[in-house]
C-alpha cells in the first residue's frame, strides 16, 4: 500500500552528481521531521483517490497557502528495511483523515532512518504547487472535510466555508 | 521630488543639444515612473547621474544625496548579512511565519525600496547561506507591498540566476507568490539553462501557474 510523507524542502532530495546510485544526501535525511524516533506518514489508497484529501489536510495545518512537497512510496519497501508503519491518531484539521489514514513509522534508529529516506527517495519527491494547494484547500473547506475551529484563523479567513 | 524638479528645470535650458534633450526626456519619464512605483536607490542614482551630466549647479547636492543613499543601502545590507548569519540556525516550515518572514516584512515596511536594494546586494554577492536566502526570497514574493512590487520582481528574476539550486528554487517560489506574468520570459530562460532536472520541472510548474493565473486574472477583468 502507498504511504505519503510530507517533506520540508524538495530541493534537499535532488541527487548531485557525486551521489552513489540508490543513496540519498545527508540533507535529505535531515529534511525528515522525526520526533521521538517516529516519523508521521499518511496512508494513500492504491488508486490515489484520497491523495488530494490528505494533501488538503496537511496544507490546512499552516498559517497561509503555500506549495507542499511530499513523496509517495510503497509500504512493502519499509518491511524490507525492518521498519513498521503503525496506525495512530493524526493531528490535522481533517478528523476523517486523522482517524483513518495516519500512520507512524516507529522505532527508527539512525541507520533505519537512512534506509527509510532511501525508500522515500525511490518514490520521487513531488511538489503540489501554490495554486493547486489553494484549489485543494478551497475544495476541502467547501466540502466540509476540514474543521474550521482547527484551522488557524489567518488561513481560515482566506478560505470559503459552507454557511 | 528633487530629481523631478531638477529634470524639469533643465528642460528649459536652450543650450542643450538634441541628444541631451532626449536623455533628459528619458530621465523625466523614468523619474515619473519611479515616483509612482517607489524610487529605488539605484533608480535615484541613475536619475541623479543624468542630472549631473547636464547641470553642474546641482552636482554637489546630487552627489551628497547619492552618497547618503549608498551609505544607507550599505548599512542595511550589513544589517541583513548579520541577520542572515543568525538565521542559519533556523529550520523552516512551509506556510508558517517565522523570524525571517516577520523581520523582513518589518524592514520592508520601514525601508521600502532601500531594503529591496540592500537585499539585492546580498543576492548578487552570493556569499549567503542558500537556504536562508531561498526563504527570504520566497517571503519577499509573498508580501503585499505595492510600492516595491517592481523592485521585488526584479530581485526575484535576478535570484533565478543564483549559483545555488536552493536559492534559484526560492526565487521561483517567490515569483509564484508574486504572480506577475512579466516574470515569464525570465522563467523560460531559467528553464532552458537549469541543470537540475527536478528543479527544471518545478520551474516549469511555476511558469504554468503564473501564466494560468495571469489568464484567470485577465478573464476576471
Amino acid at each position: 500500500m502507498p504511504l505519503l510523507v510530507k517533506l520540508d524542502n524538495k530541493r534537499m532530495w535532488d541527487s548531485p552528481g557525486w551521489l552513489p546510485a540508490g543513496e540519498v544526501t545527508a540533507d535529505a535525511v535531515l529534511d525528515l521531521r522525526v520526533e521521538q524516533n517516529e516519523l508521521s506518514v499518511w496512508f494513500v489508497e492504491q488508486d490515489r483517490s484520497n491523495l488530494e484529501r490528505v494533501l488538503g489536510a496537511l496544507a490546512a495545518n499552516r498559517e497561509h497557502v503555500e506549495k507542499l512537497d511530499y513523496a509517495v512510496f510503497d509500504e512493502a519497501s519499509l518491511a524490507q528495511v525492518g521498519v513498521e508503519a503503525r496506525p495512530s491518531q493524526g493531528q490535522l484539521p481533517d478528523e476523517h483523515a486523522n482517524e483513518n489514514w495516519h500512520r507512524d513509522l516507529v522505532e527508527l534508529s539512525g541507520r533505519r532512518l537512512v534506509a527509510v529516506a532511501e525508500v522515500i527517495a525511490s518514490g520521487s519527491p513531488q511538489r503540489c504547487s501554490h495554486s493547486n494547494v489553494r484549489r485543494i484547500l478551497t475544495d476541502a473547506a467547501v466540502q466540509g472535510h476540514l474543521r474550521r475551529d482547527l484551522v488557524r484563523e489567518r488561513l481560515a479567513a482566506d478560505l470559503p466555508w459552507p454557511q | 521630488m528633487i530629481e523631478s524638479s531638477t529634470a524639469l528645470d533643465q528642460g528649459q535650458d536652450t543650450s542643450l543639444s538634441h541628444a541631451g534633450l532626449e536623455v533628459l526626456a528619458r530621465a523625466f519619464v523614468l523619474t515619473v515612473h519611479l515616483a509612482l512605483s517607489g524610487a529605488s536607490t539605484a533608480g535615484r542614482a541613475f536619475v541623479v547621474g543624468l542630472s549631473n551630466a547636464t547641470a553642474s549647479r546641482t552636482h554637489t547636492e546630487a552627489s551628497e544625496n547619492a552618497t547618503a543613499d549608498e551609505d544607507r543601502a550599505h548599512e542595511l545590507a550589513e544589517q541583513l548579512r548579520t541577520m542572515f548569519r543568525h538565521w542559519e540556525e533556523l529550520r523552516f516550515r512551509d506556510g508558517v511565519e517565522n523570524e525571517v518572514s516577520r523581520s523582513l516584512y518589518r524592514m520592508l515596511v520601514l525601508h521600502s525600496t532601500d531594503f529591496v536594494d540592500a537585499l539585492t546586494r546580498i543576492v548578487a554577492s552570493e556569499n549567503t547561506n542558500p537556504r536562508v536566502l531561498a526563504e527570504a526570497m520566497r517571503h519577499l514574493g509573498r508580501f503585499v507591498h505595492q510600492p516595491t512590487r517592481h523592485e521585488r520582481l526584479w530581485l526575484l528574476e535576478r535570484g533565478l540566476r543564483a549559483s545555488s539550486p536552493v536559492s534559484r528554487d526560492g526565487a521561483a517560489l517567490g515569483l509564484a507568490h508574486l504572480a506577475d506574468k512579466r516574470a515569464a520570459p525570465y522563467l523560460e530562460a531559467a528553464i532552458a539553462t537549469e541543470p537540475v532536472p527536478g528543479l527544471r520541472d518545478d520551474l516549469k510548474q511555476v511558469l504554468d501557474e503564473l501564466l494560468g493565473n495571469a489568464v484567470a486574472r485577465e478573464a476576471r477583468q
